[in-house]
């Protein structure tokens, strides 16, 4: 159907990241053996980043998909529960105040903002699914509902 | 992204955002003007305009701005700021004397907002878009009414609002459902949802078409609804939470319970003509239901378009409570015929809007 201007595509929100990421590598929780020890803390100071809404930290809510801690820099790849969500530039900001109290001696602070692989409520912790009442019996993925 | 509307990086808020925004603020404020003159209130004298004109003022002239606004916003294209444009303009180009040309811009605008969600259904088919879509259908259905008898003088506003309070519920309860998507509901869940929703479109489109039962179909379909956001919205798990979140939550229950209220009193009594009885079938939605919504995602929608956080503080509770209590009074009043006390409660929900108002920019992050 044409019309003059369509809505921005999720492509076109994305931005370049440096991550490669996979189902499986998604989403980092705190603990996780691959992450160093600057990275763990950043990722624990992320619990800080809360959803108003929900109530949850983005990071019981599976939306922190990567941490890395270089000598360069702090990259950080983040997705929303949603394309179109009001908060994603408010959990931007309060993620690069975070890394950056975190890691004062950064060199930069990098967030990226990714849509791939696709956020789902499995994604979540145990902790937030417990939050939600661990209510429902249906799977959000695919299909119209 | 320094060319989109949240929070841009210099601190402003882009014109097609505060334009709009303005239109709005000054259509509620001029709609609550003229219907507190519909409930006996003589002073300040109102202009006959806003009195007559009090329903489509608050559909379009306010909800219909606010709600495109939001989506435009949220689409981080400033063209589709028109839409928004469009309606907060035609509604006061009707009050100005020009009902056809501003009633061709709200149908316009609506049309421009049901296009817009069949573009994000087609990109990604869920039910929310679904669900928004079809509220945007239903605001073009009271949007074409109001324009089909825009030379008459006398436009049946009676069967416009039932068309408008679909397009409300309808946009909030998909907005709903996209966020509840986290709490994975069930096939029954769904079903049930789905069966409210179209009871609704059917109940309220056999009224149109002249069967009156059709009132009660939809009454039956509002209060499902509610039902449905009472039991398995987020908020009930949040509304026992502290600060922001047990805020958001409680006032969201708050304004599911007029929409339950709304819904079994359209069932019970059935369609009514101008009177008390319509007042609060409609009230309750239009006010409880909906203002409970705007009470409580203010502060999420102002960080988004500002950037700014609005703090809170247990005083902000103050709003929907004055709004809950002074509707209740008005109601109660509608029911036994007491229209003294219907504006007293009128005039507690223009205080609560005033109060909201004052607090929200009183807690706004310099």
């Amino acid at each position: 159907m044409w019309f003059p201007f369509q809505p921005k595509s999720p492509d076109e929100r994305e931005d370049e990241s440096p991550f490669e990421l996979d189902r499986g590598d998604v989403p980092v929780r705190p603990g996780a053996e691959d992450l160093g020890e600057l990275e763990e803390r950043i990722l624990r100071a992320l619990c800080d980043v809360v959803d108003p809404e929900l109530g949850l930290n983005i990071v019981d809510l599976g939306l922190v998909y990567a941490v890395e801690a270089t000598d360069e820099a702090v990259r950080i790849a983040v997705t929303s529960t949603t394309p179109a969500c009001p908060m994603a530039d408010a959990i931007r900001r309060d993620v690069e105040r975070r890394a950056r109290e975190t890691a004062p001696d950064a060199l930069r602070i990098e967030f990226y903002r990714v849509w791939e692989p696709a956020w789902e409520p499995e994604l979540m912790s145990a902790d937030a699914r417990e939050e939600l009442g661990g209510a429902g019996s249906g799977s959000a993925a695919g299909g119209l509902w | 992204m320094t060319e989109g509307v949240q929070g841009t990086a210099d601190g402003g808020v882009p014109w097609w955002v505060v334009l709009p925004a303005l239109i709005a603020i000054l259509s509620l404020a001029a709609a609550v003007w003229g219907g507190l003159a519909r409930m006996g209130m003589t002073w300040p004298r109102s202009p006959g305009a806003l009195v007559l004109g009090h329903g489509p003022l608050v559909a379009n002239g306010f909800f219909g701005t606010v709600i495109s606004l939001e989506r435009a916003a949220a689409l981080e294209r400033a063209p589709y700021a028109t839409i928004p444009l469009a309606t907060g303009i035609g509604s006061w180009v009707v009050l100005l004397g020009h009902p056809v040309a501003g009633a061709a811009l709200v149908f316009g605008a609506s049309l421009g907002l049901t296009a817009t969600f069949v573009l994000l259904f087609r990109r990604d088919p869920a039910a929310h878009h679904a669900v928004m879509g079809f509220g945007a259908a239903a605001w073009a259905v009271g949007s074409a009414l109001l324009l089909a008898h825009a030379a008459d003088g006398r436009p049946p506003i009676g069967q416009m609002t039932p068309w408008w309070a679909a397009f409300l519920v309808w946009t909030i309860a998909g907005e709903r459902l996209e966020l509840s998507r986290v709490l994975r509901p069930g096939r029954f869940s769904k079903l049930l949802f789905s069966a409210a929703l179209l009871s609704v479109a059917v109940g309220l489109g056999a009224r149109t078409a002249g069967w009156a039962p059709g009132a009660r179909l939809a009454g039956a379909g509002f209060l499902g609804i509610a039902a449905r956001l009472v039991v398995s919205d987020v908020a009930r798990r949040t509304a026992g939470d502290s600060g922001l979140t047990g805020y958001i939550g409680r006032t969201l229950i708050g304004g599911y319970l007029w929409l339950g209220v709304a819904g079994a009193l359209q069932l019970s009594f059935g369609a009514s003509g101008a009177g008390m009885l319509y007042d609060a079938q409609w009230h309750a939605i239009f006010v409880g239901f909906v203002l409970s919504m705007i009470f409580a995602h203010a502060p999420i929608m102002i960080r988004s378009f500002t950037g700014r956080r609005v703090d809170y503080h247990p005083i902000y509770e103050l709003s929907p409570v004055l709004l809950h209590l002074s509707l209740a009074v008005r109601l109660v009043a509608d029911l036994v015929a007491a229209p003294g006390w219907r504006l007293a409660g009128g005039l507690g929900n223009a205080a609560a809007i005033l109060v909201f108002g004052l607090l929200t920019v009183s807690f706004l992050e310099r």
